[in-house]
């Protein structure tokens, strides 16, 4: 039935109908109703089930978790005595509308763009569009998110040409945006419930020169499992490493995201972390004493591991350079937590610097394999 | 003996394997050369409607190189010859005649004899025989120049794609021809013969060949794939060339020196879901499909390929057998629309992404249409083409670099180690649905064309 009416009306988008310009439009509707018609032209005569549209898809579903207790722990850092169901919906009062504007205003770019440069709507969209909310703190106004997923989407994807040819992660784009022009609104570490704002594990841990990271923690009662399940105060979809980890297992079983890049970070926060706290005696500064599997749950370590280090495009396009590229996040990360105090969370930042290096990072491993190719010749 | 284990690739699972029992089908009168088929040469036709040939009698060469020439495969009249646009040869049709049955001969030797034969004896019997148009170059995969001298020349002692012939059944009583024809080859290169056999083989013959560098490979396809085999024995470098030939076509240059005739038949298989009763076959070489599998297909729509699933061309019954091609592939036809089938569990639907429930299912074959499964996206490189490229190339940049046109760099990541047929199942994972083999081919015919 819906098929017949997609076929009736197909005349009139396609090249000489009345609405042309709006083939993206159609085609996009037409292939999400339906698989397309498609059929291999020469060998492979064969071809694997998998596209990009169950990819992304698959990028959504590992974030449910997160979304879902992104949206309680909203509602439960206002008022802990509520029941489950309560917080849910008052989160999802707050939640709901930051995901609207988001996916509302990033589609708009995204058909503008398809529309006037002629080509598909792409599915790497449906993940943006949830990553932008998920790091955002549940106080922003929502014209602070239209403005920043404006920013994010033009700046950081499309001017390049779209998905698949941007250089940084549009989602990071979006929060680094905010978290540099409006730093007077938002310091992207203090999260304001209701006009009341409490400070996050972070801001917490470094907060008293001299003392040591634990202590402060203690001081400012964050245990480690609370860190752990997510009962915190911070961006929507970061503070409960639990839900990440569950993306984690099944966009690694799934094999959506790089096992060496996830691996790769976690190596770099480790290594670079127990050496801070070696270190920490000789300096007053509480973060270097910060041990490693607290730096794994407090902030948005976990939730950029899993979601935004994993990112294809802008990660490094080879193998080994994944490693460096990882290790690279994991090591920057702990650096800028531990050493700039005007900066108490390292991860976006990190993984916006690693953005940068992929390409430096796979021009060597590139130079690598021709030196290769070359050193055979001279044999 | 060399040992080389193959970890990246895939087995595809593909629904209808032949089963091991040869059909006699040389019997079978029609059949057809496609010239505008075999890469790379410009033919020129030496014969014309109606005219009466012998088993190798010269069809047509090529006006590229000049001296190589094709032949007729059995006694007959040439029932027509179909042009294309431009003139293209598009196919000489070739009826048997029960009248004639002449063979052209050319000199016969004894296996003592042939390991005394110069090269400048050697190459005019292969040219006139037909048998030159065999042997292939890398890069480019096509006809080797006799001025050349390759470094090497490869044969694979196994064919890895889908229902491939396993030749290790096939081929034991033609050990003489094959010793025979390794011989005359090894006359031609100042390198060496390597020969690859897979470990799953189990074939005495091979393992007593002589005059060849033996090498043992493992793993999944590519792993037959001539290209593979060079990359890991001895890759090409700039401005080298290799040679490599079909197993078969040795046997049939064997053939030739020892009896002085054309050898015109080889074993296929033909298989797939389209077949009813898919097995093996003994046919003439460029034997029309619909003589083949005509009565064997079943009721629906199906694909018929010349060759294999991955590399194969598509063609009609009415075709005949693909000159270098030793499969005939029957797939279903897709093209289905699905209602929301990004969403669906997918326990039927084969992939190596583990994104669909198919992934826990423990199936032996599997059925696989021509459906291309989505739209063509831009590069996202989840990893999916490393995972089945056994070779020391990037092969992220390398299509970046031919996208580009940037020859240079081409040359510098390997473009000269690489052949389509070998990025097939890189076009197969992609979830961006590109053609990276053809993008591959373009590369290696651009620079071919401005180098």
């Amino acid at each position: 039935m819906i098929r017949k009416k997609l076929d009736q009306i197909k005349p009139h988008f396609e090249s000489g109908g009345k609405f042309e310009k709006l083939y993206p439009i159609f085609e996009m509707l037409d292939t999400f109703l339906y698989t397309p018609s498609s059929v291999t032209e020469d060998g492979p005569h064969i071809r694997d089930a998998v596209d990009l549209k169950r990819a992304m898809i698959f990028v959504v579903i590992a974030l449910l978790p997160t979304i879902i207790f992104g949206i309680f722990n909203v509602g439960y850092q206002q008022d802990e005595t509520r029941t489950i169901m309560e917080n849910f919906l008052i989160g999802l009062k707050i939640v709901g509308p930051i995901i609207l504007v988001t996916y509302a205003v990033g589609g708009f770019w995204e058909v503008i763009f398809a529309v006037v440069r002629k080509h598909e709507i792409n599915e790497g969209f449906l993940v943006t569009g949830i990553l932008i909310p998920l790091v955002m703190p549940p106080t922003i106004p929502l014209w602070m998110v239209a403005v920043a997923t404006s920013f994010g989407i033009v700046i950081g994807k499309e001017i390049f040409g779209g998905t698949g040819y941007n250089i940084f992660n549009p989602a990071l784009v979006a929060r680094a945006f905010i978290f540099f022009a409006y730093p007077a609104q938002i310091s992207g570490d203090l999260v304001w419930v209701d006009g009341i704002s409490s400070a996050t594990p972070l801001l917490t841990a470094s907060s008293v020169q001299g003392d040591t990271a634990l202590n402060l923690l203690q001081q400012g009662q964050f245990t480690l499992s609370e860190m752990f399940f997510g009962f915190i105060p911070g961006s929507i979809g970061e503070t409960s490493t639990l839900a990440c980890l569950i993306g984690a297992v099944f966009l690694l079983v799934t094999r959506i995201a790089s096992w060496r890049v996830m691996l790769a970070v976690i190596l770099g926060m480790v290594g670079t972390s127990l050496l801070a706290n070696q270190l920490a005696v000789y300096s007053s500064n509480p973060m270097l004493s910060l041990p490693p599997h607290y730096h794994f749950v407090m902030g948005g370590f976990a939730f950029g591991l899993v979601f935004m280090a994993t990112e294809p495009v802008t990660a490094a396009h080879t193998n080994t350079g994944r490693w460096f590229y990882g290790f690279l996040i994991g090591f920057m990360c702990v650096i800028i937590r531990a050493i700039n105090p005007a900066y108490p969370e390292g991860m976006m930042l990190s993984i916006l610097f690693a953005n940068a290096f992929a390409p430096l990072i796979d021009y060597f491993v590139i130079q690598g394999n021709i030196k290769k190719r070359r050193a055979r010749i001279a044999l | 003996m060399a040992y080389y284990k193959i970890q990246k690739g895939i087995n595809i699972p593909l629904a209808g394997a032949p089963e091991k029992s040869i059909i006699d089908l040389t019997g079978q009168s029609k059949l057809k050369i496609h010239p505008n088929r075999i890469k790379g040469i410009k033919p020129k036709l030496l014969v014309k409607e109606g005219d009466l040939v012998n088993t190798g009698s010269i069809l047509f060469f090529d006006k590229v190189i000049g001296d190589v020439k094709f032949v007729s495969p059995i006694t007959g009249k040439i029932k027509s010859i179909k042009l294309g646009e431009r003139r293209v040869i598009e196919e000489i049709c070739i009826e048997s005649s029960t009248k004639f049955n002449e063979f052209l001969k050319s000199p016969i030797y004894t296996s003592t004899e042939l390991n005394k034969l110069n090269k400048s004896k050697i190459i005019p019997i292969l040219l006139e025989s037909g048998c030159w148009s065999y042997l292939r170059q890398r890069p480019y995969s096509k006809i080797a120049n006799p001025q050349d001298i390759p470094k090497a020349i490869f044969i694979s002692g196994f064919q890895s794609t889908p229902h491939a012939p396993d030749f290790s059944y096939l081929i034991n009583e033609d050990e003489p021809n094959l010793q025979a024809g390794i011989d005359v080859l090894s006359k031609l290169t100042d390198g060496v013969i390597h020969f690859s056999t897979h470990t799953n083989q189990q074939n005495s013959v091979f393992s007593k060949l002589k005059n060849v560098e033996h090498h043992e490979f493992n793993g999944p396809h590519p792993a037959g794939n001539i290209g593979i085999q060079i990359h890991h024995i001895d890759p090409i470098n700039i401005g080298e060339k290799v040679w490599y030939i079909d197993i078969q076509d040795v046997i049939a240059i064997g053939h030739q020196f020892l009896t002085g005739k054309y050898l015109s038949t080889k074993y296929i298989t033909f298989s797939g879901e389209g077949i009813k009763k898919p097995s093996y076959a003994k046919v003439k070489r460029g034997t029309i499909l619909k003589s083949i599998i005509g009565n064997n297909l079943n009721e629906g729509q199906y694909r018929i390929v010349s060759g294999d699933v991955l590399s194969g061309d598509k063609v009609d019954l009415d075709s005949g057998l693909g000159y270098y091609h030793n499969q005939i592939t029957v797939i279903p036809e897709g093209g289905k629309r699905e209602f929301l089938g990004w969403l669906k569990p997918g326990f039927d639907k084969y992939t190596l992404s583990n994104t669909f429930f198919s992934r826990f299912r423990f199936k032996k074959e599997w059925s696989l249409n021509t459906s291309v499964n989505g739209d063509l996206r831009a590069i996202i490189p989840f990893g999916y083409w490393e995972n089945v490229l056994p070779m020391d190339i990037i092969p992220n940049f390398l299509i970046r670099s031919i996208l580009a046109k940037d020859i240079e760099e081409m040359e510098q990541l390997g473009i000269y180690e690489c052949d389509e047929e070998d990025f097939a199942l890189c076009s197969f994972v992609c979830q961006s649905k590109l053609p990276v083999h053809k993008i591959v081919r373009d590369g290696l015919e651009f620079i071919e064309k401005e180098g």
